[in-house]
């Protein structure tokens, strides 16, 4: 009996001072971020890595279920059935239906409802994955153990949202480079390559933005913090310019390897003349195909972006990826990741989306025509009106910046497209902060780096101290 | 006395003229009538539609000659009698706000004595960039103008955009002078930076609908000449103006907006078999591809176009101008043009003008930079956030191309918007070419002035142009029934 006491109390003890370390770095997360004049701050990696919490079954259950699937591509429908009290959580997967350009779309949202009573004081955190990803990387890792989200939700509601296309149930039997692999842009059904086609070529960031915004409707109250990721930075950006949506962010914007709107993706050249080249690296490239110059050779919008080894290798991973090993190059860990990731993730990317969010605004004509030749070819079965689309196209370009009384971008020390490690003030996300600052001068206006090791997927790197370390974001935004 | 030689040749003099006028306005409906790509009505046709004034507009040319510079006061023009006119004249002033800021737009209402005119819409007609009023009124020796002649069968409303007209005109040259946003008094030198730093096409979009609204009643189709052409498609755009101009158009070297020529330039730029047509003329601006935008420095949207006669030689001065005279060259007439027209007329552009005017979308952040560096400079003390101009920029790009009924576009066949060597190549033909893409069911037509006309055949044959801009009007109602 006297061992059994001795050692619960060295449990107590230990769970104690973990949870009294914990309390330190959220105070010095806190403390960091408090600092108004800083145009930066960084975490250090001892604190970083101290973080994090355990989850009730250690994420075992989503794990069988991921590894009992081909690929991974776990149902989450089945979910449901895992109790909240093994979760921590409770899971929900939710479709919505919705109708733009006079043509279907569903998007889906892996709620994850707290069991911690304290989770309602918080806003619904909602992460949406960037242009070839989806809501499995948010949810496990590369390994199928537990990932962001779970460790999230054990503290706060989170919605993962899976942006329409990205998911497909089962995931994709073709091969990333197969033209035949599209996306689910339905989910009861499969679609004519024809049909396919157009919709690669309709999935602007409004057409997007109308799907969250019907899923965040219906299915969270209450304050909200959007979370998007890469390309989806647009997103929470867009979301300002709806009255509704702003009325539940307050003003209050989180980003994780964000960046900043279209808008903004030229001003540093304009005011400060830095030539092109120089600033090229500010816009996640990553994996992503830009079009060519010429016209004439331009990719044509109908076709998507495939990702590869090649593409991943180059600053998305790093010695943190969960596939890693000792010896391995950075292509061997990108080529792994493709692998691993090849029938559950997207790994597609449609032009439209890269387009209106990078800077070339000049490729509106362009665009239009692009669609109206596939409408002609195909007889416009669907009924689209070009006009609408043309309404829609580059609202990117059209977010409003001002308004924010609480901002926040949160951004690895390696993750290259936003971060500049060896010259942190040429950084993107400082240039971002500060722009914003200059829109808001009453609002708070952060940049916290985490200082491990990190890409631009510490997601699936260190979910949970990434979870940790953005929960006290969280509170201190409260 | 009947039988007479002089009877005889009386009589047919006085029938001549009306024959010839019947016939004239009956081919301008039979060629409207035939889809085609475009048609032209022939010079001798043309020059034979005349519409007679009360008058013969003396007393608004004599209006103009006591004035410095012909600048008139068009208050003035609403003291004369509309009897004498052929119509009733108004000056209106509508001030309105945007962006925090106060502004001024000018429409000369030209309400017709014909009874007639009811039947018809208002014409509202716009200038471009760098006119006003008064080239629409009366012309470049300050007899009756295009405006003076279409009033006497329709009602007709000229508007001046925004800082294009000033009571008494311009003292200054025009490489130094300012707008005038504001006509109750002069601006600073602050005010003038900002005021070009954000004169986007929904500042003038407002300030027309606005004039429109409150000062005329029933159907309208507005006629933007040249840059003002933009304004037309902004109105499409709407709801209460679109309710009135029903689905028409009327171009007058009006071209398209902006949105649809990137559209054409796109199909040509991936289209590996076209080759661009030879023109005659060429284009009438400073080339908006290859202009150093930003080599004014910091305050470049504050570095307006200014006119010269080597501009106004390239294609706008030809031989039916009213100043020209025999033995003189294009740039002769270019020189004694912005001579006569030195003080009344505004001479000057803005950059933001030509940008959002042209396929520039791309400029949009260094716009926004610009108008930034002009608050910081003047230490905004009027308010104005940037976010509610950004989200105006470019707004000619989203113009929608649907909804029309009945478009046509009237053009010069020296004006740049024509090709007099290849007319099926000409620039509003291809525009109109792209309208009937997105208007199947509408009737879509180009006529095209056939004689040596440029794009400122309002001053050259103003009698002309407006007796063929009535059977034109008058085939656009017909269609309705």
């Amino acid at each position: 009996m006297k061992p059994f006491l001795f050692s619960a109390a060295l449990l107590m003890g230990l769970l104690t001072l973990k949870a009294f370390a914990a309390d330190e770095v959220e105070k010095k997360i806190w403390s960091l971020l408090d600092d108004p004049k800083a145009p930066y701050v960084s975490l250090d990696t001892p604190s970083f890595m101290s973080l994090g919490w355990e989850l009730p079954d250690g994420g075992k259950r989503v794990t069988d279920l991921a590894l009992a699937a081909p690929g991974g591509a776990f149902d989450p429908r089945d979910l449901h059935t895992i109790p909240a009290s093994v979760l921590g959580y409770k899971a929900d997967w939710i479709v919505e239906r919705y109708r733009h350009y006079n043509m279907d779309w569903d998007i889906a949202g892996l709620r994850l409802t707290s069991n911690d009573p304290e989770a309602k004081k918080y806003p619904w955190l909602v992460i949406m994955n960037g242009g070839a990803a989806n809501v499995y990387e948010f949810y496990v890792d590369l390994k199928n153990r537990a990932g962001w989200g779970q460790y999230l939700a054990q503290k706060l509601n989170v919605l993962i949202v899976t942006i329409p296309g990205n998911f497909k149930y089962g995931g994709w039997d073709e091969p990333v480079k197969s033209e035949e692999r599209q996306p689910a842009y339905l989910l009861d059904r499969n679609l004519s390559m024809e049909e396919s086609e157009l919709r690669n070529c309709l999935l602007t960031n409004t057409n997007v933005m109308k799907g969250l915004k019907q899923l965040l409707m219906k299915n969270t109250m209450g304050d909200l913090l959007l979370i998007g990721h890469s390309t989806s930075g647009e997103m929470a950006m867009l979301a300002n310019n709806d009255p509704e949506l702003r009325a539940r962010t307050k003003g209050r914007y989180l980003g994780w390897g964000s960046g900043g709107p279209a808008r903004m993706d030229q001003v540093r050249e304009a005011r400060e003349g830095v030539a092109a080249s120089e600033d090229a690296g500010r816009r996640p490239s990553y994996g992503s195909t830009s079009a060519p110059a010429t016209p004439r050779e331009r990719t044509p919008l109908h076709k998507l972006s495939r990702r590869d080894a090649a593409g991943y290798s180059r600053g998305y991973s790093r010695f943190l990826n969960p596939l890693y090993e000792p010896g391995d190059s950075t292509y061997q860990i990108a080529e792994k990741w493709i692998k691993a990731e090849g029938r559950r993730r997207a790994q597609f990317k449609q032009q439209i989306q890269s387009i209106e969010h990078g800077g070339d605004s000049s490729l509106k004509g362009w665009i239009e025509v692009s669609i109206e030749t596939l409408l002609d070819k195909a007889g416009n079965p669907w009924g689209v009106n070009l006009e609408e689309v043309s309404a829609d196209l580059f609202s990117t370009h059209y977010t409003r910046m001002d308004g924010y009384t609480q901002m926040v971008w949160t951004v690895a020390h390696y993750d290259r497209n936003h971060w500049v490690p060896e010259d942190p003030m040429k950084s993107v996300e400082v240039f971002f902060a500060n722009e914003y600052r200059k829109k808001n001068p009453e609002a708070k206006v952060r940049l916290m780096v985490w200082d491990p090791l990190m890409t631009h997927y510490a997601h699936v790197e260190l979910p949970k101290q990434l979870a940790a370390a953005t929960y006290s974001v969280v509170r201190w935004f409260e | 006395m009947n039988s007479s030689p002089l009877t005889y040749l009386l009589a047919l003099a006085i029938g001549w003229v009306p024959c010839l006028r019947a016939d004239a306005g009956a081919k301008i409906h039979a060629l409207l009538d035939q889809d085609k790509p475009f048609t032209m009505l022939s010079e001798s046709d043309f020059r034979s539609l005349k519409i007679s004034l009360p008058d013969e507009g003396k007393q608004v040319s004599s209006l103009a000659l006591a004035a410095p510079g012909g600048a008139f006061d068009p208050r003035d023009v609403a003291k004369l009698d509309p009897k004498s006119l052929g119509y009733k004249a108004d000056w209106i002033v509508e001030r309105f706000t945007r962006y925090n800021l106060p502004w001024d737009i000018g429409g000369l209402r030209l309400t017709s004595m014909d009874p007639n005119a009811k039947k018809y819409p208002w014409v509202v007609i716009l200038n471009g960039g760098a006119a006003n009023i008064y080239e629409f009124y009366i012309d470049l020796k300050n007899r009756p103008g295009w405006g003076q002649f279409l009033a006497q069968k329709l009602n007709v409303m000229i508007v001046s955009i925004p800082g294009n007209f000033k009571y008494g005109g311009w003292a200054k040259p025009i490489a130094d002078r300012d707008p005038a946003f504001l006509l109750d008094r002069d601006l600073t030198a602050d005010e003038v930076l900002v005021y070009n730093s954000v004169f986007t096409f929904e500042v003038i979009h407002q300030g027309l609908k606005q004039l429109v609204m409150e000062n005329t009643t029933g159907d309208i189709v507005i006629v933007g000449h040249s840059t003002g052409g933009e304004l037309p498609g902004l109105a499409q755009g709407d709801p209460e103006l679109k309710a009135r101009l029903k689905g028409r158009y009327l171009g007058w070297g009006s071209g398209g907006p902006v949105r649809i020529k990137a559209i054409i330039a796109a199909k040509r730029a991936a289209d590996p078999t076209y080759i661009p047509a030879p023109t005659l003329t060429g284009g009438g601006e400073t080339g908006g591809s290859t202009r150093n935008w930003k080599q004014a420095g910091d305050f470049w949207l504050n570095d307006m176009a200014r006119r010269t006669p080597q501009v106004y030689s390239r294609v706008y001065s030809r031989w039916l101008n009213p100043l020209y005279e025999p033995g003189m060259s294009v740039l002769d007439i270019a020189t004694k043009w912005l001579e006569v027209e030195g003080r009344r007329r505004a001479n000057f552009k803005q950059p933001l003008q030509d940008l959002e005017h042209g396929d520039h979308f791309g400029m949009k952040t260094e716009i926004e930079v610009g108008i930034e560096k002009a608050l910081a400079k003047t230490g905004n003390p009027w308010g104005i956030n940037v976010e509610e101009v950004q989200k105006d920029l470019h707004s000619t790009s989203y113009v929608p191309l649907k909804g029309y009924r009945t478009m046509v576009w009237c053009v010069g066949k020296l004006d740049g918007h024509w090709n007099p060597i290849y007319p099926e190549k000409g620039t509003d033909v291809r525009i109109a070419e792209e309208y009937k893409l997105h208007n199947p069911k509408a009737k879509i037509r180009v006529i095209g002035w056939d004689l040596n006309v440029t794009h400122y055949a309002h001053v050259e044959l103003p009698e002309q142009l407006a007796g063929a801009f009535v059977q034109v009007v008058d085939w656009m109602m017909k269609q309705d029934i």
